[in-house]
């Protein structure tokens, strides 16, 4: 009998996938439009989850451009304590799709905020509010503070022009605003510095309409900025961790990853140069049956990243679990050459004084 | 690791040194012990009086870097420089605070290695104003000389994050920190010319000698 379904691939059947006796063979992503290859360069941004992409990505042997590092000088440990390398840029997490767009008109001089600063954790330091949590400690002072913010939207500038493909990861939809001229925070001030002042902050939950609406303008700002970039758009599995609106924060988390689920669906339907991938079905997906997530019911564990980028590796490179590029991550970090060289020549010199006293 | 002895009265001035490249975290301890041992086995002394990692500030910022830095600062202009990575204040104090763990730690087995004797730490020297103040750079400078020296008030700045350091160090440990003798000083806080020795990172014999009797002075021992 003739009907519609007749002849469609297996994929789009449910009781036709191996994933339903094992897990780990499950692999939702149909025809990527494009490819990628370890030369090409991969800017990420977005929610907690993009930094496990980013720095899978990393350690894979690819391209991950980073335009914010530390300086040389810096030694890994108050890099990482400071979070350089933990996304391109040092913009910390963009969970929603509103803040993406207005850190485009920020570094781009669209969109000048009214606030410009936060007071910090301890007295007398300032946080960025657009980054609240990227200094631990904060910054000693306002024009501190002016400086990197000045050297960071530079280097966003950079990553935006500079990159071939980037991917971002969609996090939230619920996000607090300055009323005054709109400006969208990534946290609550009164959380992690700044104070919460009714009569400026109010608190925002993005519908469908406005975070696809948002997450178009910025993918097109972004197409506009640099005409040959290439997007994967994919949805964080990580549940909310608190919600404003009065209800369960399960509801909301699934409310919040619906309007981004269908937010990611509609823009890269529009948008030809734009992918979405399914990371967040392999982590949520009955098949892998809760699996993927930690202890805590919220965290994602090594081996959920490791499958999500499995089938990235294997739709977007051809690269198969096997031939996996040897992980960069495993090679010593080593000094920056300066520091090690005038190390030597102190200590040279230091023994030269020795011998002189003898 | 070696320990050089030299005597005077009833006072005994170690110097003890690391082989270049040495995990201090994790070999000096031992090693450490093994080089005292010949001096704990005389009377305890009445006090110690040390100083580590001095030249950290020299390593980072004496000479210009390849890539060259500013630092956020509460008394001066924080406005990005051109061609210089900004580092935010805070995040080169972590990173000397991480430089200096390992040099501190070998500072704690010296005072742990003579327990009932008072505690004191002294400030190493500060930078230098100018290299043309030195006659002539030693040998291991003049391939880096192209470079030049860093700015002056970044230096001076690294002196006085590192200056904080040791002092707290010392706070925490109950030792008596020694700052450098404020004869020492020009009047913007640089080493003053007359103590600049042959290289630009360690004050001369007069400065040594300077010290030494600052250092007796504060301890109480040669009055």
């Amino acid at each position: 009998m003739k009907h519609p379904y007749v002849g469609l691939p297996e994929h789009q059947f449910w009781n036709k996938d191996p994933a339903i006796a094992d897990g780990t063979c499950l692999d939702p992503m149909v025809n990527p439009s494009f490819s990628l290859s370890t030369v090409d360069r991969i800017v990420t941004a977005g929610s907690c989850f993009a930094q496990h992409v980013g720095q899978f990505l990393r350690t894979a042997g690819f391209n991950y451009l980073v335009t914010e590092p530390a300086h040389p000088i810096i030694p890994p440990a108050t890099a990482t304590a400071h979070h350089y390398g933990q996304f391109s840029a040092r913009y910390g997490n963009i969970y929603t799709p509103r803040q993406l767009l207005q850190l485009i008109d920020r570094a781009y001089a669209r969109f000048d905020p009214l606030q410009k600063s936060w007071p910090g954790p301890v007295e007398g330091t300032v946080v960025d509010p657009f980054r609240p949590q990227i200094q631990p400690g904060g910054y000693i002072s306002e024009a501190e503070l002016a400086a990197d913010r000045e050297q960071h939207l530079t280097a966003v500038r950079r990553a935006f022009e500079d990159m071939h493909v980037f991917v971002f990861t969609l996090g939230l939809t619920e996000a607090w605003e300055d009323v005054r001229d709109g400006a969208v925070f990534p946290l609550a001030p009164g959380v992690s510095g700044g104070v919460y002042d009714t009569n400026i902050i109010s608190f925002r939950n993005f519908d469908e309409a406005e975070a696809s609406q948002d997450l178009l303008r910025a993918l097109k700002m972004l197409r506009t900025i640099n005409p040959l970039v290439r997007i994967i758009l994919t949805v964080s599995p990580v549940p909310l961790n608190a919600t404003f609106e009065p209800r369960h924060v399960l509801v909301s988390t699934t409310w919040s990853k619906s309007v981004l689920r269908v937010a990611a669906e509609k823009v890269a339907r529009q948008l030809p140069y734009c992918d979405y991938f399914p990371s967040y079905e392999i982590i949520t997906s009955p098949h892998v049956r809760g699996r993927y997530y930690a202890q805590d019911c919220r965290s994602i564990r090594n081996a959920g990243v490791e499958h999500v980028m499995r089938v990235f590796l294997e739709h977007y490179t051809g690269i198969g679990p096997s031939g996996m590029p040897e992980p960069e991550a495993a090679k010593a970090v080593a000094d920056d050459p300066h520091s090690a060289r005038m190390q030597a020549i102190v200590e040279a010199l230091c023994d030269e004084r020795a011998i002189d006293n003898q | 690791m070696h320990v050089r002895s030299v005597q005077r009265t009833d006072v005994q001035v170690l110097q003890l040194r690391t082989a270049l490249g040495a995990d201090l975290k994790f070999t000096a301890r031992g090693m450490l012990k093994r080089e005292l041992a010949p001096y704990l086995a005389g009377p305890p002394p009445e006090a110690v009086c040390m100083s580590m990692a001095g030249n950290l500030h020299n390593r980072i910022g004496s000479v210009e870097h390849p890539q060259p830095f500013s630092i956020g600062s509460p008394d001066r202009d924080c406005s990005l420089q051109p061609g210089r990575t900004f580092i935010p204040y805070k995040v080169l104090q972590h990173a000397m605070h991480h430089f200096h763990a390992g040099w501190l730690s070998m500072a704690d087995a010296v005072y742990e290695q003579f327990p009932s004797a008072k505690r004191y730490y002294f400030n190493p020297p500060p930078p230098l104003l100018d290299w043309s103040q030195v006659e002539e750079l030693p040998k291991q400078l003049e391939e880096m000389q192209h470079l030049g020296p860093a700015p002056e008030a970044m230096r001076l700045q690294l002196y006085h994050m590192q200056t904080r350091i040791l002092r707290n160090y010392a706070a925490s440990r109950s030792a008596c920190f020694i700052d450098v003798p404020p004869t020492a000083l020009d009047d913007r806080g640089f080493l003053d010319r007359r103590y600049i020795d042959r290289d630009p990172t360690h004050a001369n014999g007069l400065y040594g000698r300077l010290l030494f009797e600052h250092i007796m002075d504060s301890v109480g021992i040669l009055k």
